[in-house]
């Protein structure tokens, strides 16, 4: 039975109390963390508790468990909000789920809470010391954002090579769509605009008849911005050739839906001509 | 009455802040502030606590003040606390909180149960810290007695005992002392006023509430021998009344209850949602207007009680004229056929209501018509326009609304798998008009990846009706999916029998070289790495990896796999247990596979295929014989390739209720002997096979289909048949590759290496297999079939669906041959057995089995029919 073993058992609440604390001190955190489990519930409301709970909420943090640690800082600052050691508590929830956020391709819900939680820091504490560093993780967290949703654009992009390009195809003009108006500063926008040009082709090329029209003059028009919002692009050679692409497909469209009415035409007056022979009325 | 303003009034007595009754708010400064009447607590620790400092600026009345008041009963620490004004000076005020100090809990102790129960109450119970009150008491008191009547225990009594702490000031120890008393059971239930439905269908839809298992046939035959009377013996015998059907039906709900699956408890909110169920049955059968009228729960003895539910069955309805109103893209006509309910149906509010919004056997709906097509706002409203007598006049009122675009698809949840492994899988797609079906295909096939809780998959719909657009999100819950296999256990002179398999469905390639991302191993990207080690003393021993990335290339399900494969078996000498080993010769197989596997578009989306190619090399030593071959030592080489194609559309793999499963499969060896010239039909048997050639064919077919409209009970029908066949009479039918059927069908139980083991159950493993018998003499004929068949009827029954241990029991009937030649081939000669048997699934060992079955045939050589044989199954078997 070591020294920590004894003093685990004992029921003398100073003891433990001095033990947390030295604990703490000596780095030993995990042990720190049990001692403090006994005792905080008991000195709550004593001279004694602020400091016990904040150093319980960093022993959390040393120890990595983030989680806990946020919600051990964010209870701490509301209980004491006017403590000396608010301002740091705060930061250190923050912080805490900051680090805890995972990386861009999981789920971003704590990422999320993160940015919460920084906001709040910043709005409370504008003045400061750590404000630069909030903002800088303020910074990083919405980058992975934009990173997350540019890898979803990508995705899109890269199964309408697939299985089923035609749903993959519509999905991209949407979410490049969408991403550029969640993402308007985002440095991906001219790429995805140039893409985006790319699959509404695409797209209208392998569209049916009575669709090909509409959506090669889309796509066409996707064209045209993508000149006005990005003068001098090093995609401007690329969309230039698909535009010539859509032009011409649209025009040998005109031309087979011109045939095709010229034709309707002629069956309907070779319809009024020759009555009898032949029954093709408004076709 | 203090006047705002007037604060030469406040200065003399001590007024409470919470009293003072302004005419307006007033901003003051506090200019102290002090705390009183505390013994143990520290004053500056609860003024930090309070919130209030000196120099705030306040508002009386305000936030500031009830914020204060709140925070400081938050802490439930304190008895009482007032905050009181004491001078008003102008701007400022000085305040005074007056703070009564209770007695608080400072230890809790439970009594009277083991470990396990302590430490859920421990958590249940968190009062350690809180003052003395007898709210909180009585609240702990209800939550002990509500956790123990929630367990059975509807007698329960909690006690409690209060001590002085001697450790700390002004605390007290708490005791809890329970005694359980015994476990409350319901003894019968009692139904009244039910003229329509009997006793026994109604108990059944009692789900969570049922009668103690009973058997007490014997007690009533025993107490009518000792109560009868010489009249009544010779009655007996001399007449005998035929029982009716109703006669037999009672009487064994009198004296059986066979209910051991379901415990028989009573919780209060289970019996509620019972009596619930009961309504929902009879309306179900057109008594619109049942109800349970009253219900009593009385005590039979000591530790079981009787429940009665009186109903009124009211009177029986249908339906007359249905008629729809605001509906103009699809016709009435079209409406009421799809809804499928006709003038003169009984009136049933559940199936119309299946029929009208959700129908999920099918999804064959109305609603179908319209969210199939983007309606997603569409909505039906059957609204009961007159009711003459017992027939009842529907109105449909439609709304449809626009039709709606997804705008955006997203996940939320999944903190281990990568976004692109989910997102590829989804079939709803940004651009695309609404569409139910594929929002419920996609979260079957979602369920279907394993990663994910499927019980939990949610579609989060949120809907923009000015836009007509859908932001569509899938919430998920991650779910421990890697597998271990272990087993073992000590088996007579084989030795240590075991297998260790691990299989890492979730693995990713490209977070290896990042060790925060290992958990265990690297996770995230939809990998699947399989490691195996399977031992059987020196006797037998297997090792395999494999490695699969099912979207090789990133823009197609193309799932590339590798695989290594390294297998030894070893002669055993029965007589002399010292001497196996090497020395008695060995058969060793290694081999190699590459394989593609592609899903197709084409005839439908549930098919795929898949090609692989393997390269084996097979060693004997002193082995050959067994297998029929004329040399005991020797290599022999193959280089097959195989295609298959598989059609899958089951609906969930640990417990199917719905869809079929079908593998054709060939494979195909190159034609050594037509390359070879020298090869002729005198050639040597080492000459003949240094090159395996062969091709071989296996069909394996199973569909599900649920029974009775259960989600439970489940038929599942199954075919299977392999052929092996040869190019030409040069070679002949090789002696390895065959078939060996009978048992369980398990690689590691039959140790059959470079065959097709097949289980039967209700036969010994192995046991229907030609040339059995003739392996280790002079002229052996070789071990194993050339042609198999094999049918299996099962149904199945769902006991728990709880995705941690899923468990269902199973009743059989097989049939199924094995034939070493086509000469011998006769589809209708095969072997039969029935049996029974159970499964548990748990995601971290897979599938676990016991099989009990009957074999009504004998085994080749045999006489007597196989009888009866127990099974134990470790994994999925195929075949």
């Amino acid at each position: 039975c070591g020294p920590f073993n004894k003093l685990e058992k004992s029921t003398n609440w100073e003891e433990l109390y001095a033990g947390a604390n030295k604990y703490y001190q000596e780095g030993e955190y995990n042990k720190a963390i049990i001692l403090y489990d006994k005792v905080l519930p008991v000195i709550r409301g004593s001279e004694k508790a602020e400091l016990a709970d904040y150093n319980y909420a960093n022993c959390h943090f040393k120890t990595k468990r983030y989680i806990e640690a946020a919600g051990y800082f964010s209870t701490f600052y509301r209980t004491y909000n006017r403590s000396p050691l608010a301002e740091e508590a705060l930061f250190m929830n923050a912080y805490a789920l900051y680090l805890d956020a995972p990386d861009a391709n999981l789920d971003q819900q704590s990422s999320q809470e993160a940015v919460a939680a920084i906001q709040q820091f910043v709005t409370k504490f504008p003045a400061s010391a750590s404000y630069e560093r909030a903002m800088d993780m303020l910074v990083d967290l919405q980058e992975r954002f934009e990173l997350k949703a540019y890898m979803e654009s990508s995705m899109y992009y890269r199964l309408k090579d697939g299985l089923y390009p035609g749903d993959y195809y519509r999905a991209c003009i949407i979410n490049f769509q969408n991403f550029a108006k969640d993402y308007p500063e985002s440095e991906h926008n001219e790429e995805l605009a140039y893409k985006l040009v790319e699959v509404s082709t695409g797209y209208a090329e392998n569209s049916a008849y009575a669709k090909k029209e509409e959506r090669l003059k889309d796509a066409l028009g996707y064209a045209t911005s993508f000149y006005r919002r990005y003068p001098d692009s090093a995609y401007t050679g690329k969309v230039k050739e698909i535009e010539q692409k859509a032009t011409e497909e649209l025009e040998a469209h005109t031309d087979l839906q011109k045939e095709y009415a010229a034709r309707v035409e002629e069956q309907k007056a070779r319809a009024l001509e020759n009555k009898p022979l032949e029954k093709i009325e408004n076709n | 009455q203090i006047r705002l303003g007037q604060s030469r009034y406040a200065s003399s007595k001590p007024i409470d802040i919470l009293e003072l009754n302004y005419a307006k708010p007033q901003t003051f400064r506090i200019a102290e502030i002090k705390a009183v009447g505390l013994t143990t607590l520290d004053e500056i620790a609860i003024l930090s606590l309070s919130g209030l400092k000196v120099d705030d600026k306040i508002e009386v009345p305000g936030d500031a003040i009830s914020n204060a008041l709140k925070k400081l009963w938050g802490q439930g620490i304190i008895g009482d606390v007032k905050i009181l004004v004491t001078k008003i000076d102008g701007e400022d005020i000085s305040l005074l909180l007056d703070l009564t100090e209770r007695p608080r809990f400072s230890r809790v102790e439970f009594t009277g149960m083991n470990k396990t129960q302590e430490s859920e109450l421990r958590d249940k119970v968190n009062i350690r810290g809180r003052v003395v009150r007898d709210d909180v008491l009585n609240n702990a008191k209800r939550n002990i007695e509500k956790y123990y009547l929630d367990k059975g225990f509807m007698n329960a009594e909690v006690r409690i005992k209060q001590e002085r702490d001697t450790t700390l000031p002004n605390s007290v120890k708490l005791i809890f002392d329970v005694e359980q008393n015994s476990k409350v059971r319901i003894n019968a239930i009692e139904f009244y006023g039910n003229k329509e439905v009997p006793d026994s269908k109604l108990k059944g839809k009692l789900k969570k509430t049922k009668e103690h298992a009973r058997v007490s046939v014997f007690k009533d035959g025993y107490s009518r021998l000792t109560d009868a009377t010489a009249e009544d013996i010779k009655n007996t015998i001399l007449y005998t009344d035929s029982a009716s059907h109703e006669d037999v039906k009672n009487y064994i709900n009198k004296n059986f209850k066979l209910n051991f699956f379901n415990g028989s408890k009573y919780i209060p909110k289970e019996f509620r949602n019972d009596k619930d169920n009961v309504i929902n049955f009879y309306q179900s059968k057109g008594y619109r207007d049942a109800k349970v009228v009253a219900d009593s729960i009385y005590n039979f003895g000591q530790d079981k009680i009787n429940i009665d539910i009186a109903l009124e069955e009211g009177q029986k309805y249908y339906y007359r004229n249905i008629t729809f109103n605001g509906n103009f893209i699809h016709p009435d006509q079209v409406l009421l056929a799809k809804l499928g309910i006709q003038r003169g149906d009984v009136y049933d509010k559940e199936k119309l209501d299946k029929r009208l919004n959700y129908d999920p056997t099918k999804g064959d709906d109305v609603s179908s018509l319209y969210q199939n097509d983007g309606y997603l706002f569409f909505s039906i409203d059957p609204v009961e326009v007159n009711v003459a007598g017992d027939s009842i006049d529907l109105e449909m009122r439609i709304f449809e609304g626009p039709q709606v675009t997804v705008n955006s698809v997203n996940i939320k949840g999944n903190e281990r798998t990568s976004d692109h492994v989910v997102m590829r899988e989804i079939r709803i797609l940004p651009g695309q008009k609404f569409n139910r079906e594929l929002l419920v295909r996609t979260i079957r096939e979602l369920s279907t990846l394993g990663y994910f809780d499927p019980e939990k998959i949610n579609p989060d719909l949120r809907p923009n009706f000015e836009a007509a657009t859908v932001d569509i999100t899938f919430e998920l819950e991650e779910r421990p999916n890697d597998q271990i296999e272990l087993s073992g256990g000590w088996g007579g002179f084989y030795g240590f029998v075991g297998t260790v398999g691990l299989s890492f469905n979730n693995f990713s390639i490209r977070n290896i070289k990042d060790f925060s991302k290992w958990d265990p191993l690297p996770v995230g990207d939809g990998q699947k790495l399989s490691l195996r080690v399977q031992a059987n003393g020196r006797s037998f021993q297997n090792y395999s990896v494999s490695l699969t990335e099912p979207w090789f290339g990133g823009k197609k399900p193309n799932a590339l796999s590798f695989s290594f494969n390294h297998s030894v078996q070893r002669q055993v000498d029965f007589y002399n247990q010292d001497s196996f080993g090497d020395e008695l010769g060995y058969f060793k197989i290694t081999g190699l596979t590459l394989g593609l596997a592609k899903r197709l578009t084409w005839p439908d989306d549930n098919f795929s295929i898949s090609n692989s190619l393997q390269f084996q090399i097979y060693e004997f030593d002193q082995y050959g014989t067994s297998f029929g071959l004329s040399y005991p030592t020797g290599t022999s080489n193959s280089l097959t390739w195989n295609t298959t194609i598989a059609r899958y559309n089951l609906d969930n793999p640990t417990y199917p209720r719905f869809g079929s499963n079908i593998i054709l499969s060939g494979s195909f060896t190159p034609p050594y002997a037509s390359l070879n010239k020298n090869l002729n039909e005198e050639s040597t048997d080492q000459e003949k096979y240094k090159w395996l050639e062969y091709n071989k064919w296996m069909f394996d077919a199973s569909i599900y289909t649920p029974l009775f409209g259960s989600n439970k009970l489940v038929a599942s029908a199954r075919a299977h048949m392999g052929f092996l066949g040869a190019y030409s009479k040069k070679i002949g039918m090789i002696p390895l590759e065959r078939f060996v059927m009978g048992g369980d069908g398990m690689s590691m139980n039959n140790f059959a290496l470079g065959q097709e083991i097949i289980g039967l159950r209700g036969y010994e493993n192995q046991s229907i297999t030609p040339g059995r018998d003739s392996r280790g003499s002079a002229d052996p004929e070789p071990y194993g079939g050339i042609v198999y068949n094999k049918y299996v009827m099962e149904v199945r029954y769902l006991i728990s669906p709880n995705p941690s241990a899923t468990i269902f029991v199973l009743a059989f009937a097989e049939a199924g041959n094995n034939w070493g030649s086509y000469q011998d081939f006769n589809p209708y000669d095969l072997k039969k057995s029935a049996g029974a048997g159970a499964r548990i699934f748990m995601p971290a060992f897979g599938l676990l089995g016991i099989d009990w079955g009957y074999g009504f045939d004998p085994i080749p050589g045999a006489i007597r029919p196989s009888g009866s044989q127990f099974h134990f199954t470790i994994g999925q078997q195929i075949r």
